[in-house]
């Protein structure tokens, strides 16, 4: 009997110890790559679709197949649930209510698209391919995705943005990807996105002057990045809002060949008087007629006719801070009316760079400066063509427009506005 | 309630008075043993009303007054003895036959986890199982119901094994984890249920247990056990051998238990555990010198809540969101992990038979680790995101019906569809870029000395002293780990929470600055990591007076504390407090026990316990967000009272007990988390000043019917409410937005659980070697654990006092009300002197799978649209019919 429980004892302890082991399965063999492929094929082109669309909310009920290649990525927060795609007709925005879309929609996708039971609608002149949402175009539902885009291989290279001029775009160019050269921004050095508002709209201006909106979401993960001097090339989607284009790009690296050191003329400074005499000074160095800013005119207007003594009346600007460019020049126009006989030069317009921005003009230096002014009693708006100050740069100077009449009663009427000074 | 306490308490006060009698005493030798099976051990007396313990003789030797008195003897696998004696002028020795019970009544109750707080409790409440009649009756029947005894925390109850603390030193729940499986060695146990008197250390309010596990004190056995059960584990093999003390001083014991299952009751669960015990002893002299190792290593794979539209599209209550097929196989995405041993280093010394002292020394080491899915600028991939349900497209109905059928259209929906995880990494792969998912390991390293030394001193015939000294120091270290990368080449160690927040910030994103864009793999540690040092040390002084009629006992106690906080990486979140040593914080805290026992006669009995204690946070709850940095809250001292009020009355035909109690806490502090996924981050609420009271009354009864039948049942009706406004305090964990302040306007809502449950059943034990029983349950009165932040000026913030809104954002859900119906049979059969026993119990023979076990409201909270169903509650459902067989081979 004892002998006959030490072996169970033993036989038990021994089969134990080999049950110490773990018995479930935990190595799980990792599942293969699987390239996605469908079995149906388009029928109909990406501009034919857009084609169909009448206006409003429009079901789309024929078995309608596109396929385009995925040209947005939402991996960095611009884009958000919207899928891009575009075929060699044209492009067209998908909206799908599903985010990170990047993880399997990446850049070079080749997807189709069974449009059967979607939606075409209009957002802001954009046609999109949605769901309905009420009685508006909205995202398809994260459910019905899955039934709707299918992909079709693995991701490509990315596809070549179409080199375009801002004033070359049309409503072809919608929703593809394009790309623009030798593009700069309007504002340098703020952030691409405010966290104040949802999107921001920075300009894009080429070389031509043309502009063109990038539009940029606050939760862009390049929101705080600030924009460039200099210029470059950018890529993106087009998109367009009523009759403004705009370019969303889906990475900071879509500003690209940046060259910071490349330099353009901008207007460094510029009044146009339309709520107030803005920044500009007056000094009535005699009479009691003075400069003044009409609302009636929204510019700046002054007349010594009937004051009690001949007139002579500065403009001043503010301070202009040439001390970071090479060359600079300022324009304006002018107005004028009645005559003053013996006063050949009624206005004229000078620069101070020692002007202290209060004191009487006259206790310091100023240079006369030629611009083109309007013949007397002329009552024509003149441009004064762009004024050379290029001499000045590296100093921060003062523009005044002296305006002086012969007596009260032979006095002029001028009016000044739209100043602008342009640096480069 | 109220009422019913002042009644209680003037009768117990004029029995009181009527208690006055002097009278002789004698000195009595009593023995219980097991003649039968020729064995003897350690044997818990109850002798009107207070516990003795025999030596491992099952002798003891003690002083009673002449006339009658009560003894009772619940031993479990024996039947109970409930004696009147009579000691006269010639009683001096009295033998008890311990009659070993006709079906060995096999503790057979399983952890059922959920990825909760609510997974340890279950075990609690059966350690509780004997000596209370109360816990007797209803921890077995109650369990299933993740029932929380008068709803209580689970950190209000402390379990030594030996003497030594076995506590998580971070939050103070007890961890069950050293033990689980080994039933055998773990019924050796003391216990004390409430605040009842307590020999062995302190006390929580939720009582106390002791468990013995040096060889000589292991009661002599012989047993094999093969269980089936369709709970946690489906087969539970274990094998248990104790020698008993030997002739010459030695004594040994083993036991081994193997549980598996590959599917537990909810889909997508598995266990696979195996639990080891040896110890050996050797009597020298006066000293008895053991050394013990006890271990659970275990994994298992979790079920979590879930919110109550995927119960409905899917039809069941037992739907769990963290598995998914990978390549056929069910996966689950949560793993726990745990192997936690403990050795022990025991040295017993009697000095004389009324003075012993008790040494024991203990190093615990292990680990407790979890897995989870992690993501980096992807979609969650749990398959019940709230955007992926249909109830998110409710304002269109063609929608949410497509979206209704489309989620329960495959498992790769309504599951985790592992597949897809692994194609969207194979993608980020060809481009080079780090995983956009992985499985990760939190980890959560133990390394703790533990001691205890306690006198049990018997200073003359009434006066017993008993003071110990105990304690645990040591190391939790927490990280977390690649566990796997689902197939891509490498994680990127950034916070990408962070990263959104903070784009103009390159520092800030950084889990460790020290090691900033750290590229980890399978293995590699990230995210966090830090260490907890810590020390608790323990002092207590019991005085135990016994006269004729009331027997006092006094237990004074203090504890201290430290904590430390030792980070090992630098956060860029916090990178001035994050990397290294905190400051180390100390706490002193004080506590007394009392208990009074009047004797109006051996068979009426009347108890009145007090206990109080202040006592130092816990250290998760002190320190905000530990895993990045020490900030720590204000701390404000908890407190915790409670008094208690029993009358039990014991004679042969009937045992009934019946106590009131009341119990509060101040200042408590309650800390929860979240993932905000607005924000992107982790948030963490703490909230102070929490006060809670919990009181009731308690009835238990037992009645022998007739020879053979029994009758049982107990009852509790409670109150257990917040009574104050609590102050939440709100911690972004990427530091998104600032941390605040808010009140929670918390008071007298009620604390989840049934605040009124009883339970009833008949007992049949044949003499014919078999036994049937059946009970029933009924709960009612059970809240929905409510978030504090939905209680707050911001959540109703320019809401109309009139608004309708406002009661919906408000009001605290009740639950349903919950019945079962339990079964048990068993036959045994005594062939030679070897014994086989076949256990079956049925519980929830009705199937009902609408009792909710446990639901909360999601933290989380709408404060847009304040609508209630953005983030609705979660639950989970008490399991519906299950088994539990049992054949024992005893030999």
């Amino acid at each position: 009997m004892m002998k006959n429980k030490n072996l169970i004892q033993l036989v038990c302890s021994i089969t134990f110890v080999l049950l110490a082991c773990s018995c479930i399965k935990e190595d799980f063999d990792e599942p293969p790559l699987k390239i996605p492929t469908v079995d149906f094929k388009a029928n109909t082109t990406i501009q034919q679709l857009k084609a169909t669309y009448s206006g409003g909310l429009d079901s789309i009920k024929d078995t309608i197949i596109i396929q385009g290649v995925v040209i947005s990525s939402d991996e960095h927060g611009n884009i958000y649930k919207s899928l891009f795609i575009q075929d060699s007709t044209g492009g067209i925005m998908i909206a799908l209510d599903r985010t990170n879309l990047y993880t399997t929609f990446k850049i070079g996708q080749k997807v189709l698209v069974k449009c059967k039971g979607l939606f075409l609608g209009n957002y802001g002149g954009t046609i999109q391919l949605g769901y309905k949402d009420n009685n508006t175009i909205g995202r398809i539902p994260n459910s019905m995705i899955d039934a709707h885009i299918f992909r079709d291989g693995l991701p490509g290279n990315a596809p070549q943005p179409k080199k375009v001029k801002i004033n070359q775009l049309t409503t072809n160019d919608i929703c593809t990807y394009i790309q623009l050269d030798s593009i700069r921004f309007q504002e340098v050095g703020v952030e691409y996105a405010s966290q104040m508002s949802s999107y921001t709209n920075l300009t894009l201006l080429d070389s031509a002057g043309n502009s063109i909106i990038l539009r940029t979401s606050k939760y862009a993960d390049f929101a705080y990045q600030k924009t460039p001097p200099g210029m470059g090339s950018i890529r993106g989607i087009l998109t367009i809002y009523g009759t403004t284009y705009q370019i969303l790009i889906n990475s900071i690296n879509d500003i690209f060949n940046w060259n910071t050191s490349a330099t353009f003329e901008s207007i460094i400074y510029s009044e146009s008087f339309t709520t107030s005499q803005g920044n500009f000074t007056t000094y009535s160095v005699k009479s009691n007629k003075n400069w003044y800013w009409s609302s009636q005119y929204t510019c700046m207007v002054i007349n010594g006719y009937q004051a009690d003594e001949a007139s002579e009346d500065w403009l001043i600007s503010p301070p202009i801070n040439l001390t970071t460019y090479q060359s600079a020049k300022f324009n304006f126009r002018t107005w004028t009316k009645y005559t003053d006989p013996t006063n050949s030069e009624p206005l004229t317009i000078w620069i101070s760079y020692d002007y202290d921005g209060i004191s009487n003009p006259n206790n310091f230096n100023w240079t006369k400066l030629t611009a083109t002014l309007p013949a007397q009693n002329s009552t024509t708006w003149t441009s004064s063509g762009d004024i050379n100050i290029s001499s000045y740069v590296g100093k921060i100077v003062y523009i005044g427009f002296k305006y002086t009449s012969t007596s009260p009663t032979s006095a002029t009427q001028w009016e000044v506005d739209e100043f602008k000074v342009i640096a480069k | 309630m109220s009422n019913n306490s002042i009644k209680l308490s003037i009768v117990i006060l004029f029995l009181f008075f009527t208690i006055l009698s002097i009278s002789q005493v004698k000195q009595v030798e009593l023995q219980f043993s097991d003649t039968v099976n020729k064995v003897t051990f350690s044997v818990p007396v109850w002798i009107d009303g207070k516990r003795y313990d025999t030596d491992s003789l099952g002798r003891i030797t003690i002083e009673l007054s002449y006339g009658d008195h009560n003894v009772v003897v619940m031993i479990e696998g024996y039947e109970i003895i409930n004696q009147k004696i009579t000691i006269s002028e010639g009683t001096n020795f009295l033998f008890f036959p311990l009659i070993r019970s006709v079906v060995y009544a096999e503790e057979n109750i399983q952890e059922i986890e959920l990825d909760n707080q609510t997974d340890k409790q279950l075990y609690g409440s059966i350690l509780n199982a004997f000596d209370d009649i109360y816990s007797r009756i209803t921890g077995y029947q109650y369990s299933q119901l993740f029932h929380k005894n008068r709803g209580y925390e689970n950190d209000n109850q402390t379990v030594f094994i030996n003497g030594l603390p076995i506590f998580e030193s971070d939050d103070f729940n007890v961890n069950y984890n050293i033990f689980s499986g080994l039933n055998n060695i773990t019924k050796n146990k003391i216990n004390s249920y409430s605040i009842q008197k307590f020999d062995y250390g302190i006390q929580g309010v939720n009582g106390a247990t002791q468990i013995i596990i040096n060889a000589a004190d292991v009661r002599k056995q012989n047993v094999l056990t093969y269980s089936n059960s369709n709970v946690t584990y489906n087969h539970q093999i274990r094998y248990t051998y104790s020698s008993g003390l030997m002739p010459k001083g030695w004594a040994y014991s083993f036991s081994f238990s193997k549980r598996y299952a590959e599917r537990s009751y909810i889909k997508g669960t598995w266990f696979d555990g195996f639990s080891y015990y040896g110890s050996i002893e050797k009597v020298l002299n006066k000293h008895s010198l053991s050394l013990s190792l006890i271990g659970s290593s275990y994994k298992r794979a979790l079920s979590s809540p879930a919110v109550e539209e995927t119960f409905n599209l899917l039809n069941s209550h037992y739907y769990n969101p963290n598995w998914g097929y990978q390549n056929g196989i069910i996966r689950n995405a949560k793993v726990r992990s745990v192997h936690q041993p403990l050795i022990v280093l025991s040295d017993k010394i009697n000095f004389s038979k009324k003075f012993k002292v008790f040494f024991n020394l203990g190093y615990q080491f292990g680990h407790y680790n979890n897995t989870a899915l992690n993501w980096y600028n992807a979609n969650d991939p749990r398959p019940d995101y709230y955007r992926y349900l249909p109830s998110y497209y409710s304002s269109d109905s063609v929608v949410y019906h497509y979206t209704q059928s489309y989620w329960v259209s495959s498992p790769f929906v309504y599951q985790i569809n592992w597949d897809n995880l692994y194609q969207i990494n194979y993608l980020a792969n060809n481009e080079g870029k780090s995983a956009r998912y992985i499985l990760e390991k939190r980890h959560e390293d133990v390394s703790s000395v533990k001691y205890s030394t306690f006198t049990k001193y018997q200073l003359n015939n009434y006066t017993e002293i008993n003071a110990g000294i105990y304690g645990q120091f040591g190391t939790n270290k927490y990280y977390k780990t690649v566990d796997d990368l689902l197939g891509a080449n490498y994680w990127l160690d950034i916070d990408q929470y962070a990263e959104r927040d903070f784009p103009n910030n390159d520092s800030i994103l950084y889990n460790d600055l020290n090691n900033p864009n750290k590229i980890v793999k399978k293995g590699d540690i990230f995210g966090y990591n830090y260490k907890f040092n810590y020390q608790f040390h323990y002092l207590w002084f019991q005085v135990e007076r016994t006269f004729k009629k009331i027997d006092i006992s006094v237990k004074p106690f203090f504890t201290y504390s430290s904590y430390q906080r030792e980070g090992l990486m630098r956060n860029g979140r916090y990178p001035n407090n994050s990397y290294g040593k905190s400051k180390t914080y100390y706490f002193l805290n004080y506590g007394y026990v009392g208990n009074l026992l009047f004797k109006i006669t051996g068979r009426h009995l009347l108890f009145y316990n007090t206990y109080y204690k202040n006592l130092a946070p816990s250290f998760n709850s002190y320190f905000i967000n530990p895993q990045i940095c020490d900030l720590t809250i204000n701390n404000k001292l908890i407190s915790v009272f409670s008094n208690e009020l029993s009358y039990e009355f014991i004679s042969q035909m009937l045992r009934v007990k019946l106590s009131g109690y009341k119990t509060s806490f101040d200042n408590d502090i309650e800390k929860m988390s979240f993932y905000h996924d607005q924000y992107r981050t982790f948030v963490n609420v703490t909230l102070t000043n929490v006060d809670k009271i919990y009181q009731g009354i308690e009835f238990a009864g037992e009645v022998k019917i007739t020879k053979t039948l029994f009758f049982e049942g107990a009852a509790n009706i409670s109150q257990n409410k917040y009574i104050s406004r609590p102050i939440a305090y709100i911690n972004f964990a990427n530091g998104s937005k600032p941390d605040t302040l808010t009140t929670s306007y918390l008071k007298y809502f009620n604390l989840p659980g049934y605040q009124k449950i009883v339970t009833a059943g008949l007992n049949y034990k044949s003499s014919n070697f078999w036994f049937i029983g059946l009970h029933f349950v009924f709960a009612t009165d059970n809240y929905i654990q409510v978030n504090p932040l939905r209680r707050t000026e911001e959540a109703v913030l320019n809401l109309l006092p009139n608004d309708p809104l406002i009661k919906e954002i408000i009001e605290q859900k009740k639950l349903k009300s919950a019945f079962l119906l339990n079964f048990s049979i068993g036959k045994s059969w005594k062939i030679n002197k070897q014994y086989i026993s076949l256990n079956l119990n049925v519980n929830n023979i009705l199937n009902n799978q609408n009792i909710v076990s446990y639901a909360f409201e999601q933290l989380r909270f709408d404060y847009e649209n304040r609508n209630v169903n953005k983030f609705p509650p979660k639950y989970s459902y008490v399991f519906g019919r299950t088994y539990y067989f049992t054949i024992t081979y005893r030999f």
